[in-house]
């Protein structure tokens, strides 16, 4: 399958992970190469099977209700490269929430 | 010369009182000191680790390492990347936390390819890893550092990870065992995840035994992992002496997929051999499905990374670039903190997954998977294990295969039908090509690690590997 | 409402309701609201690397307890999905939610319709994790991330309503199962009951669905009715000047009393979901299901039913009594207790209602009794008590506990009922009077207050003023 230049954009957009020019063409041709190959799986009869989502055959388990202390905001906010008032700092957010 | 025994050795010596547990360490750190300069095995240690005071276990004062890609509390954990530069973890993952449970001795953490991505340790931002049976060479990946560190005696026990094959093959490329057990076998609680659905915590070890001593105490279930398995752990020691007479193996059919220059065909058979005159029945096993694995493995395995590494954003850990606006900075962090092979594989397993294209890749990748688990399951009525090459090659040079990504990838054909079935798997050294290891791989049934120990044991029976290993890297124990 | 004639709203609802967990859906953090910012975090709510969701078993269970109240499919193994996309406060970079096989699929919310009920029916409801929060400050945004991993249920409704009104009635009754249940508190002004809505308008007769927009943050009751009215009028308005209504989303602003299109660049949401491999399939086993069908209480709507069948209430008090199960289960045993349900009725909604109002209190936690208030109720009606030295009675009861009987008495205030004492009383105020009595008798029968004034005060009011009218119109009109 040919990734073409707009494509690719999209999938960099969608994945936040934009490419300098130099990078792209290059992993372009990458990626059009490596799906060529995955296309033997176009020949596969898949009617009817079911996906592997898990290998796991267990039964799951879950976790009781029982409240535990966290971490604490100090440990939580350690690792940040920016902090205020007890809150990890970001740039401006730029349009609204779109939770959906 | 220093004394730097293997794991079971060590604990049994530490045990007995004819050998200092600090000792031991003071040992393993020197060696780590006069040799990482050369190997590059591990990313960072703690030069302190001897000082600490080790309690009773079943691994009392043995010195263990962990691939850089697992969190123990208080450790830098950086998997190799630019993107989590000097982040500690806050806490430790199951593995750690068992082994330290255990007794055992934390040293530092070891090189891999960035965020496991890799069958080479080239991608990393710590450099490549070195061969330690020839330095021109890859040690493989993306576990190359504990095998390297494994191999030239830094350390008895180091983990790795595997998701495709990052245990086994670096495991073969370097000469040692290496042992992933059934998924979910041990926890992924702290395993800083690659793929979900396929990774698995495993072991690097001189020698089989060494394997079954770590792993009855690493694996088990584990209340923060939902995958982990509750079944039973088997006791795998006694295994290790129980021979293969009266079993049968499975070995490939013929096939397109499996194809080996003459040298490694060679050690093959003689793998083959040793296990018939152990008193084994080979059979031939058709895995009709399993040519499809490369495509299978990449397609899961980017989809799953791609949502993995989401949370890599700069904004809770890891260096932060300047930015006006959050998407600016969001941008930025990405595109400069991760390396060239982690944005081709989250670009590819975001493709796999978008919409339009959904279907005919991720899907049918899980659906081929279904097949080939269903391969193993046919295989596994009428064989009690399997064999098969771990790597089609020799450990290559660095730098042959890291400018060609479908190379790369299609070098893991041999370990990658365990990984999609989750089978338990080993790699255990079994001759020389060129001078240089090769490992034949045993794969068992889901959750019987039992029966890939007491094959792994008969197969290093017939290969006494672990002298001709210290006869060929001589000159790097000189240089300690 | 007012869409030109010829028009109709066509309105589904996608409902948000924290689940009432003391832990969080994928790890042991407390969950609450307020408080310091980041601190009930673990390595798990906060994305950190490394950490894995385990599933919390009280949220699968209160969501099959929903689904099966509301007469949902529920699922013995649903699967977890992963919702992929970029916000701050989503620390992993993905919502675990569900997708294609959510916990429960089908079912209906019934709201009272035209003396009858009508059926809105449900698509599916799902678990999933709440995000974080976000504060916009000038020149930045904090992220606290204290929310994020609260469980909740997402109740999807089918395009079934065709008002705000019934938009509105939808998911009032909703609120009141979820309450009744013990699923959620519904508290919209602190965010755990959220509400976006799917609009269009088609014409009258039309079997096809318009072009639809999306309407997010709903946070009120008044919002959801006057943001559906707002853009359906906007719709019907574009539609009739010829143009084409847009696939938007737009946010409601309650202040302006507009909605707006949702700001920051227009891209085609793509979630890229799939299976959370973290999670295996997760549900409950039928002998679960079976015990929480056997423990699922009577709807808030056949409760109300049978108030109006069998105490003879009408729509309004049965309404107001089972908004609540606490309420409605107080109603029918202090309805029973006292034998009188209209008083019963008069009574909850009244004085009860009016001084639990003004403690701020719940029926649940009060330590006034069924019985205890029925005593009272009979009390007034046997004239024992006056109806304001009742409400005193009631006052002691709610704040101390205690029996209507026993009150009455510590505070002296039991009625002077007796007729032969009350007459003579009667008698001894008009003979006292003699001047007033011939003034009222020659037509001035405003004086007639001023005899009760003088009875009352010679009884210091306790005197039973039925009993008083009576005796004192017989002596002044003899």
């Amino acid at each position: 399958m040919e990734i073409t230049d707009k494509l690719l954009r999209e999938i960099e957009s969608l994945a936040r992970l934009p490419l300098q020019q130099d990078e792209r063409e290059s992993l372009r041709r990458d990626l059009s190469r490596i799906l060529d190959h995955f296309e033997s799986l176009a020949e596969l009869d898949l009617q009817g099977i079911e996906p592997s989502s898990h290998v796991a055959q267990a039964e799951p388990f879950y976790r009781d209700d029982e409240p535990r202390p966290g971490i604490g905001s100090k440990i939580a906010l350690s690792g940040a490269a920016e902090i205020e008032d007890g809150h990890f700092r970001v740039p401006p957010i730029i349009g609204e929430e779109e939770h959906a | 010369m220093p004394e730097r025994p293997g794991l079971r050795e060590s604990v049994e010596r530490i045990r007995s009182g004819n050998f200092s547990s600090r000792e031991l360490a003071e040992n393993c750190l020197r060696r780590i000191e006069a040799l990482n300069g050369k190997l590059n095995a591990f990313a960072h240690w703690d030069a302190d680790a001897a000082k600490a005071d080790i309690q009773d276990g079943p691994l009392a004062g043995a010195p263990y390492a962990l691939k850089d890609n697992l969190c123990r509390e208080g450790t830098l954990t950086t998997c190799a990347s630019k993107i989590l530069e000097g982040w500690i973890s806050p806490y430790s993952g199951g593995a750690a936390a068992r082994l330290d449970e255990a007794g055992a001795r934390y040293l530092g953490k070891t090189n891999m390819d960035e965020f496991a991505m890799g069958s080479s340790t080239e991608y990393s931002v710590y450099g490549p890893t070195k061969n330690p049976w020839d330095s021109s060479r890859s040690a493989g990946g993306s576990s190359g550092g504990s095998a390297a560190a494994v191999a030239s005696e830094m350390v008895p026990l180091a983990l790795g990870t595997d998701t495709g094959g990052s245990i086994r093959q670096p495991a073969a490329f370097c000469g040692v065992v290496g042992i992933k057990p059934t998924y979910g076998r041990v926890s992924r609680s702290g395993l800083v995840a690659f793929a979900s659905s396929l990774d698995q915590i495993g072991t690097l070890t001189r020698d089989v035994g060494d394997a079954a001593l770590a792993l009855e105490s690493l694996m088990g279930q584990d209340p923060l992992d939902a995958t982990s398995l509750g079944e039973a752990i088997p006791a795998l020691q006694p295994e290790l002496d129980r021979g293969v007479k009266g079993l049968k193996f499975g070995i490939p059919a013929e096939d397109q997929w499996m194809q080996l220059d003459a040298g490694p065909a060679r050690v093959f058979q003689d793998s083959v051999d040793a296990l018939r005159e152990a008193g084994a029945e080979p059979v031939e096993i058709a895995l009709p499905h399993a040519q499809h694995s490369v495509a299978a493995y990449y397609l899961i395995a980017t989809a799953e990374a791609s949502s993995n590494l989401a949370r890599y954003d700069g904004l809770r850990f890891g260096p932060r670039r300047e930015a006006e606006t959050l998407e600016e900075l969001l941008l930025a962090n990405r595109s400069q903190g991760f390396g060239a092979e982690v944005k081709r594989r989250i670009l590819l397993g975001t493709f796999a997954l978008s919409a339009g294209y959904v279907e005919a890749y991720y899907q049918r990748a899980q659906k081929t998977r279904t097949l080939i688990r269903n391969d193993f399951q046919k295989a596994f009525e009428t064989v009690d294990f399997m064999v098969i090459p771990t790597t089609p090659t020799a450990a290559f040079h660095l730098g042959e295969k890291s400018d060609d990504p479908l190379s790369m990838y299609l070098s893991d054909i041999y370990t990658l039908p365990a990984s999609l079935a989750g089978l338990p798997a080993a790699s255990v050294p079994c001759g020389l090509d060129a001078g240089l290891p090769l490992g034949t791989q045993i794969w068992a049934k889901t959750l019987d690690e039992a029966m890939l120990i007491r094959a792994a044991a008969s197969l290093e029976r017939a290969f006494p590997f672990g002298e001709i290993r210290r006869a060929a890297l001589a000159s790097l124990v000189e240089a300690s | 409402m007012s869409l030109p004639s010829g028009w109709e709203m066509v309105i589904g609802l996608e409902v948000h309701a924290q689940i009432h967990t003391r832990s969080k859906i994928f790890c042991a953090c407390p969950t609450g609201f307020g408080g310091e910012a980041n601190s009930r975090t673990c390595p798990v709510c906060l994305g950190m690397p490394g950490a894995l969701p385990v599933l919390n078993r009280r949220v699968l269970e209160m969501t099959a307890l929903l689904g099966l109240a509301l007469g949902s499919r529920v699922a013995l193994r649903s699967q977890l999905a992963r919702k992929n996309y970029f916000y701050p406060d989503l620390p992993k970079g993905y919502q675990i939610s569900q997708y294609d096989q959510p916990l429960c699929e089908g079912g209906a919310v019934e709201i009272p319709f035209e003396g009858g009920r009508r059926k809105i029916a449900l698509t599916r409801i799902h678990i999933e994790e709440d995000a974080g929060k976000n504060i916009h400050l000038d020149g930045r945004s904090l992220v606290d991330l204290n929310r994020c991993g609260t469980a909740l249920a997402e109740i999807v409704s089918e395009p079934d309503m065709r008002s705000p009104d019934e938009a509105r009635e939808y998911l009032g009754r909703l609120r009141q199962l979820l309450l009744w249940l013990g699923i959620s508190d519904g508290n919209m002004e602190e965010g755990s009951l959220r509400c976006d809505a799917n609009v269009s308008v088609r014409h009258v007769g039309d079997t096809e669905l318009g072009q639809r927009t999306e309407l997010k943050n709903l946070n009120s009751f008044r919002a959801v009715a006057a943001a559906l009215a707002f853009e359906a009028e906007r719709q019907v308005a574009v539609l009739e000047s010829g143009g084409k209504v847009e696939k938007v989303t737009l946010l409601w602003d309650a202040h302006e009393k507009r909605s707006r299109p949702l700001r920051g660049k227009e891209e085609s949401k793509d979630y890229r979901y799939f299976p959370e491999p973290d999670l295996l399939p997760a549900g409950l086993s039928e002998g679960e299901l079976s015990t929480l069908v056997a423990g699922l209480p009577a709807s808030p709507l056949d409760r109300l039913d049978s108030l109006m069948e069998n105490h003879d209430l009408d729509f309004y008090e049965a309404d107001i009594l089972t908004r609540e199960r606490a309420m409605v289960d107080f109603f029918e045993l202090l309805a029973e207790a006292c034998g009188d349900s209209k008083a019963a009725s008069r009574w909850m909604l009244g004085e009860l209602a009016r001084q639990l109002n003004d403690r701020v209190q719940n029926i649940e936690d009060l330590k006034l009794r069924p019985d205890s208030l029925a005593e009272l109720i009979v009390l007034e009606r046997d004239g024992k008590l006056s109806g304001l030295a009742a409400k005193s009675v009631l006052e002691k009861m709610l704040e101390e506990g205690g029996s209507a009987n026993e009150w009455m008495e510590r505070l002296d205030l039991a009625q002077l009922s007796d007729a032969g004492e009350l007459a003579n009383l009667v008698k001894s105020v008009l003979e006292a009077n003699p001047k007033e009595v011939e003034r009222y008798r020659g037509g001035r029968k405003k004086l007639f207050g001023f005899f009760v004034g003088e009875i009352m005060s010679a009884t210091k009011g306790k005197a039973d003023p039925k009993e008083v009218g009576r005796l004192l119109r017989e002596g002044l009109d003899a």
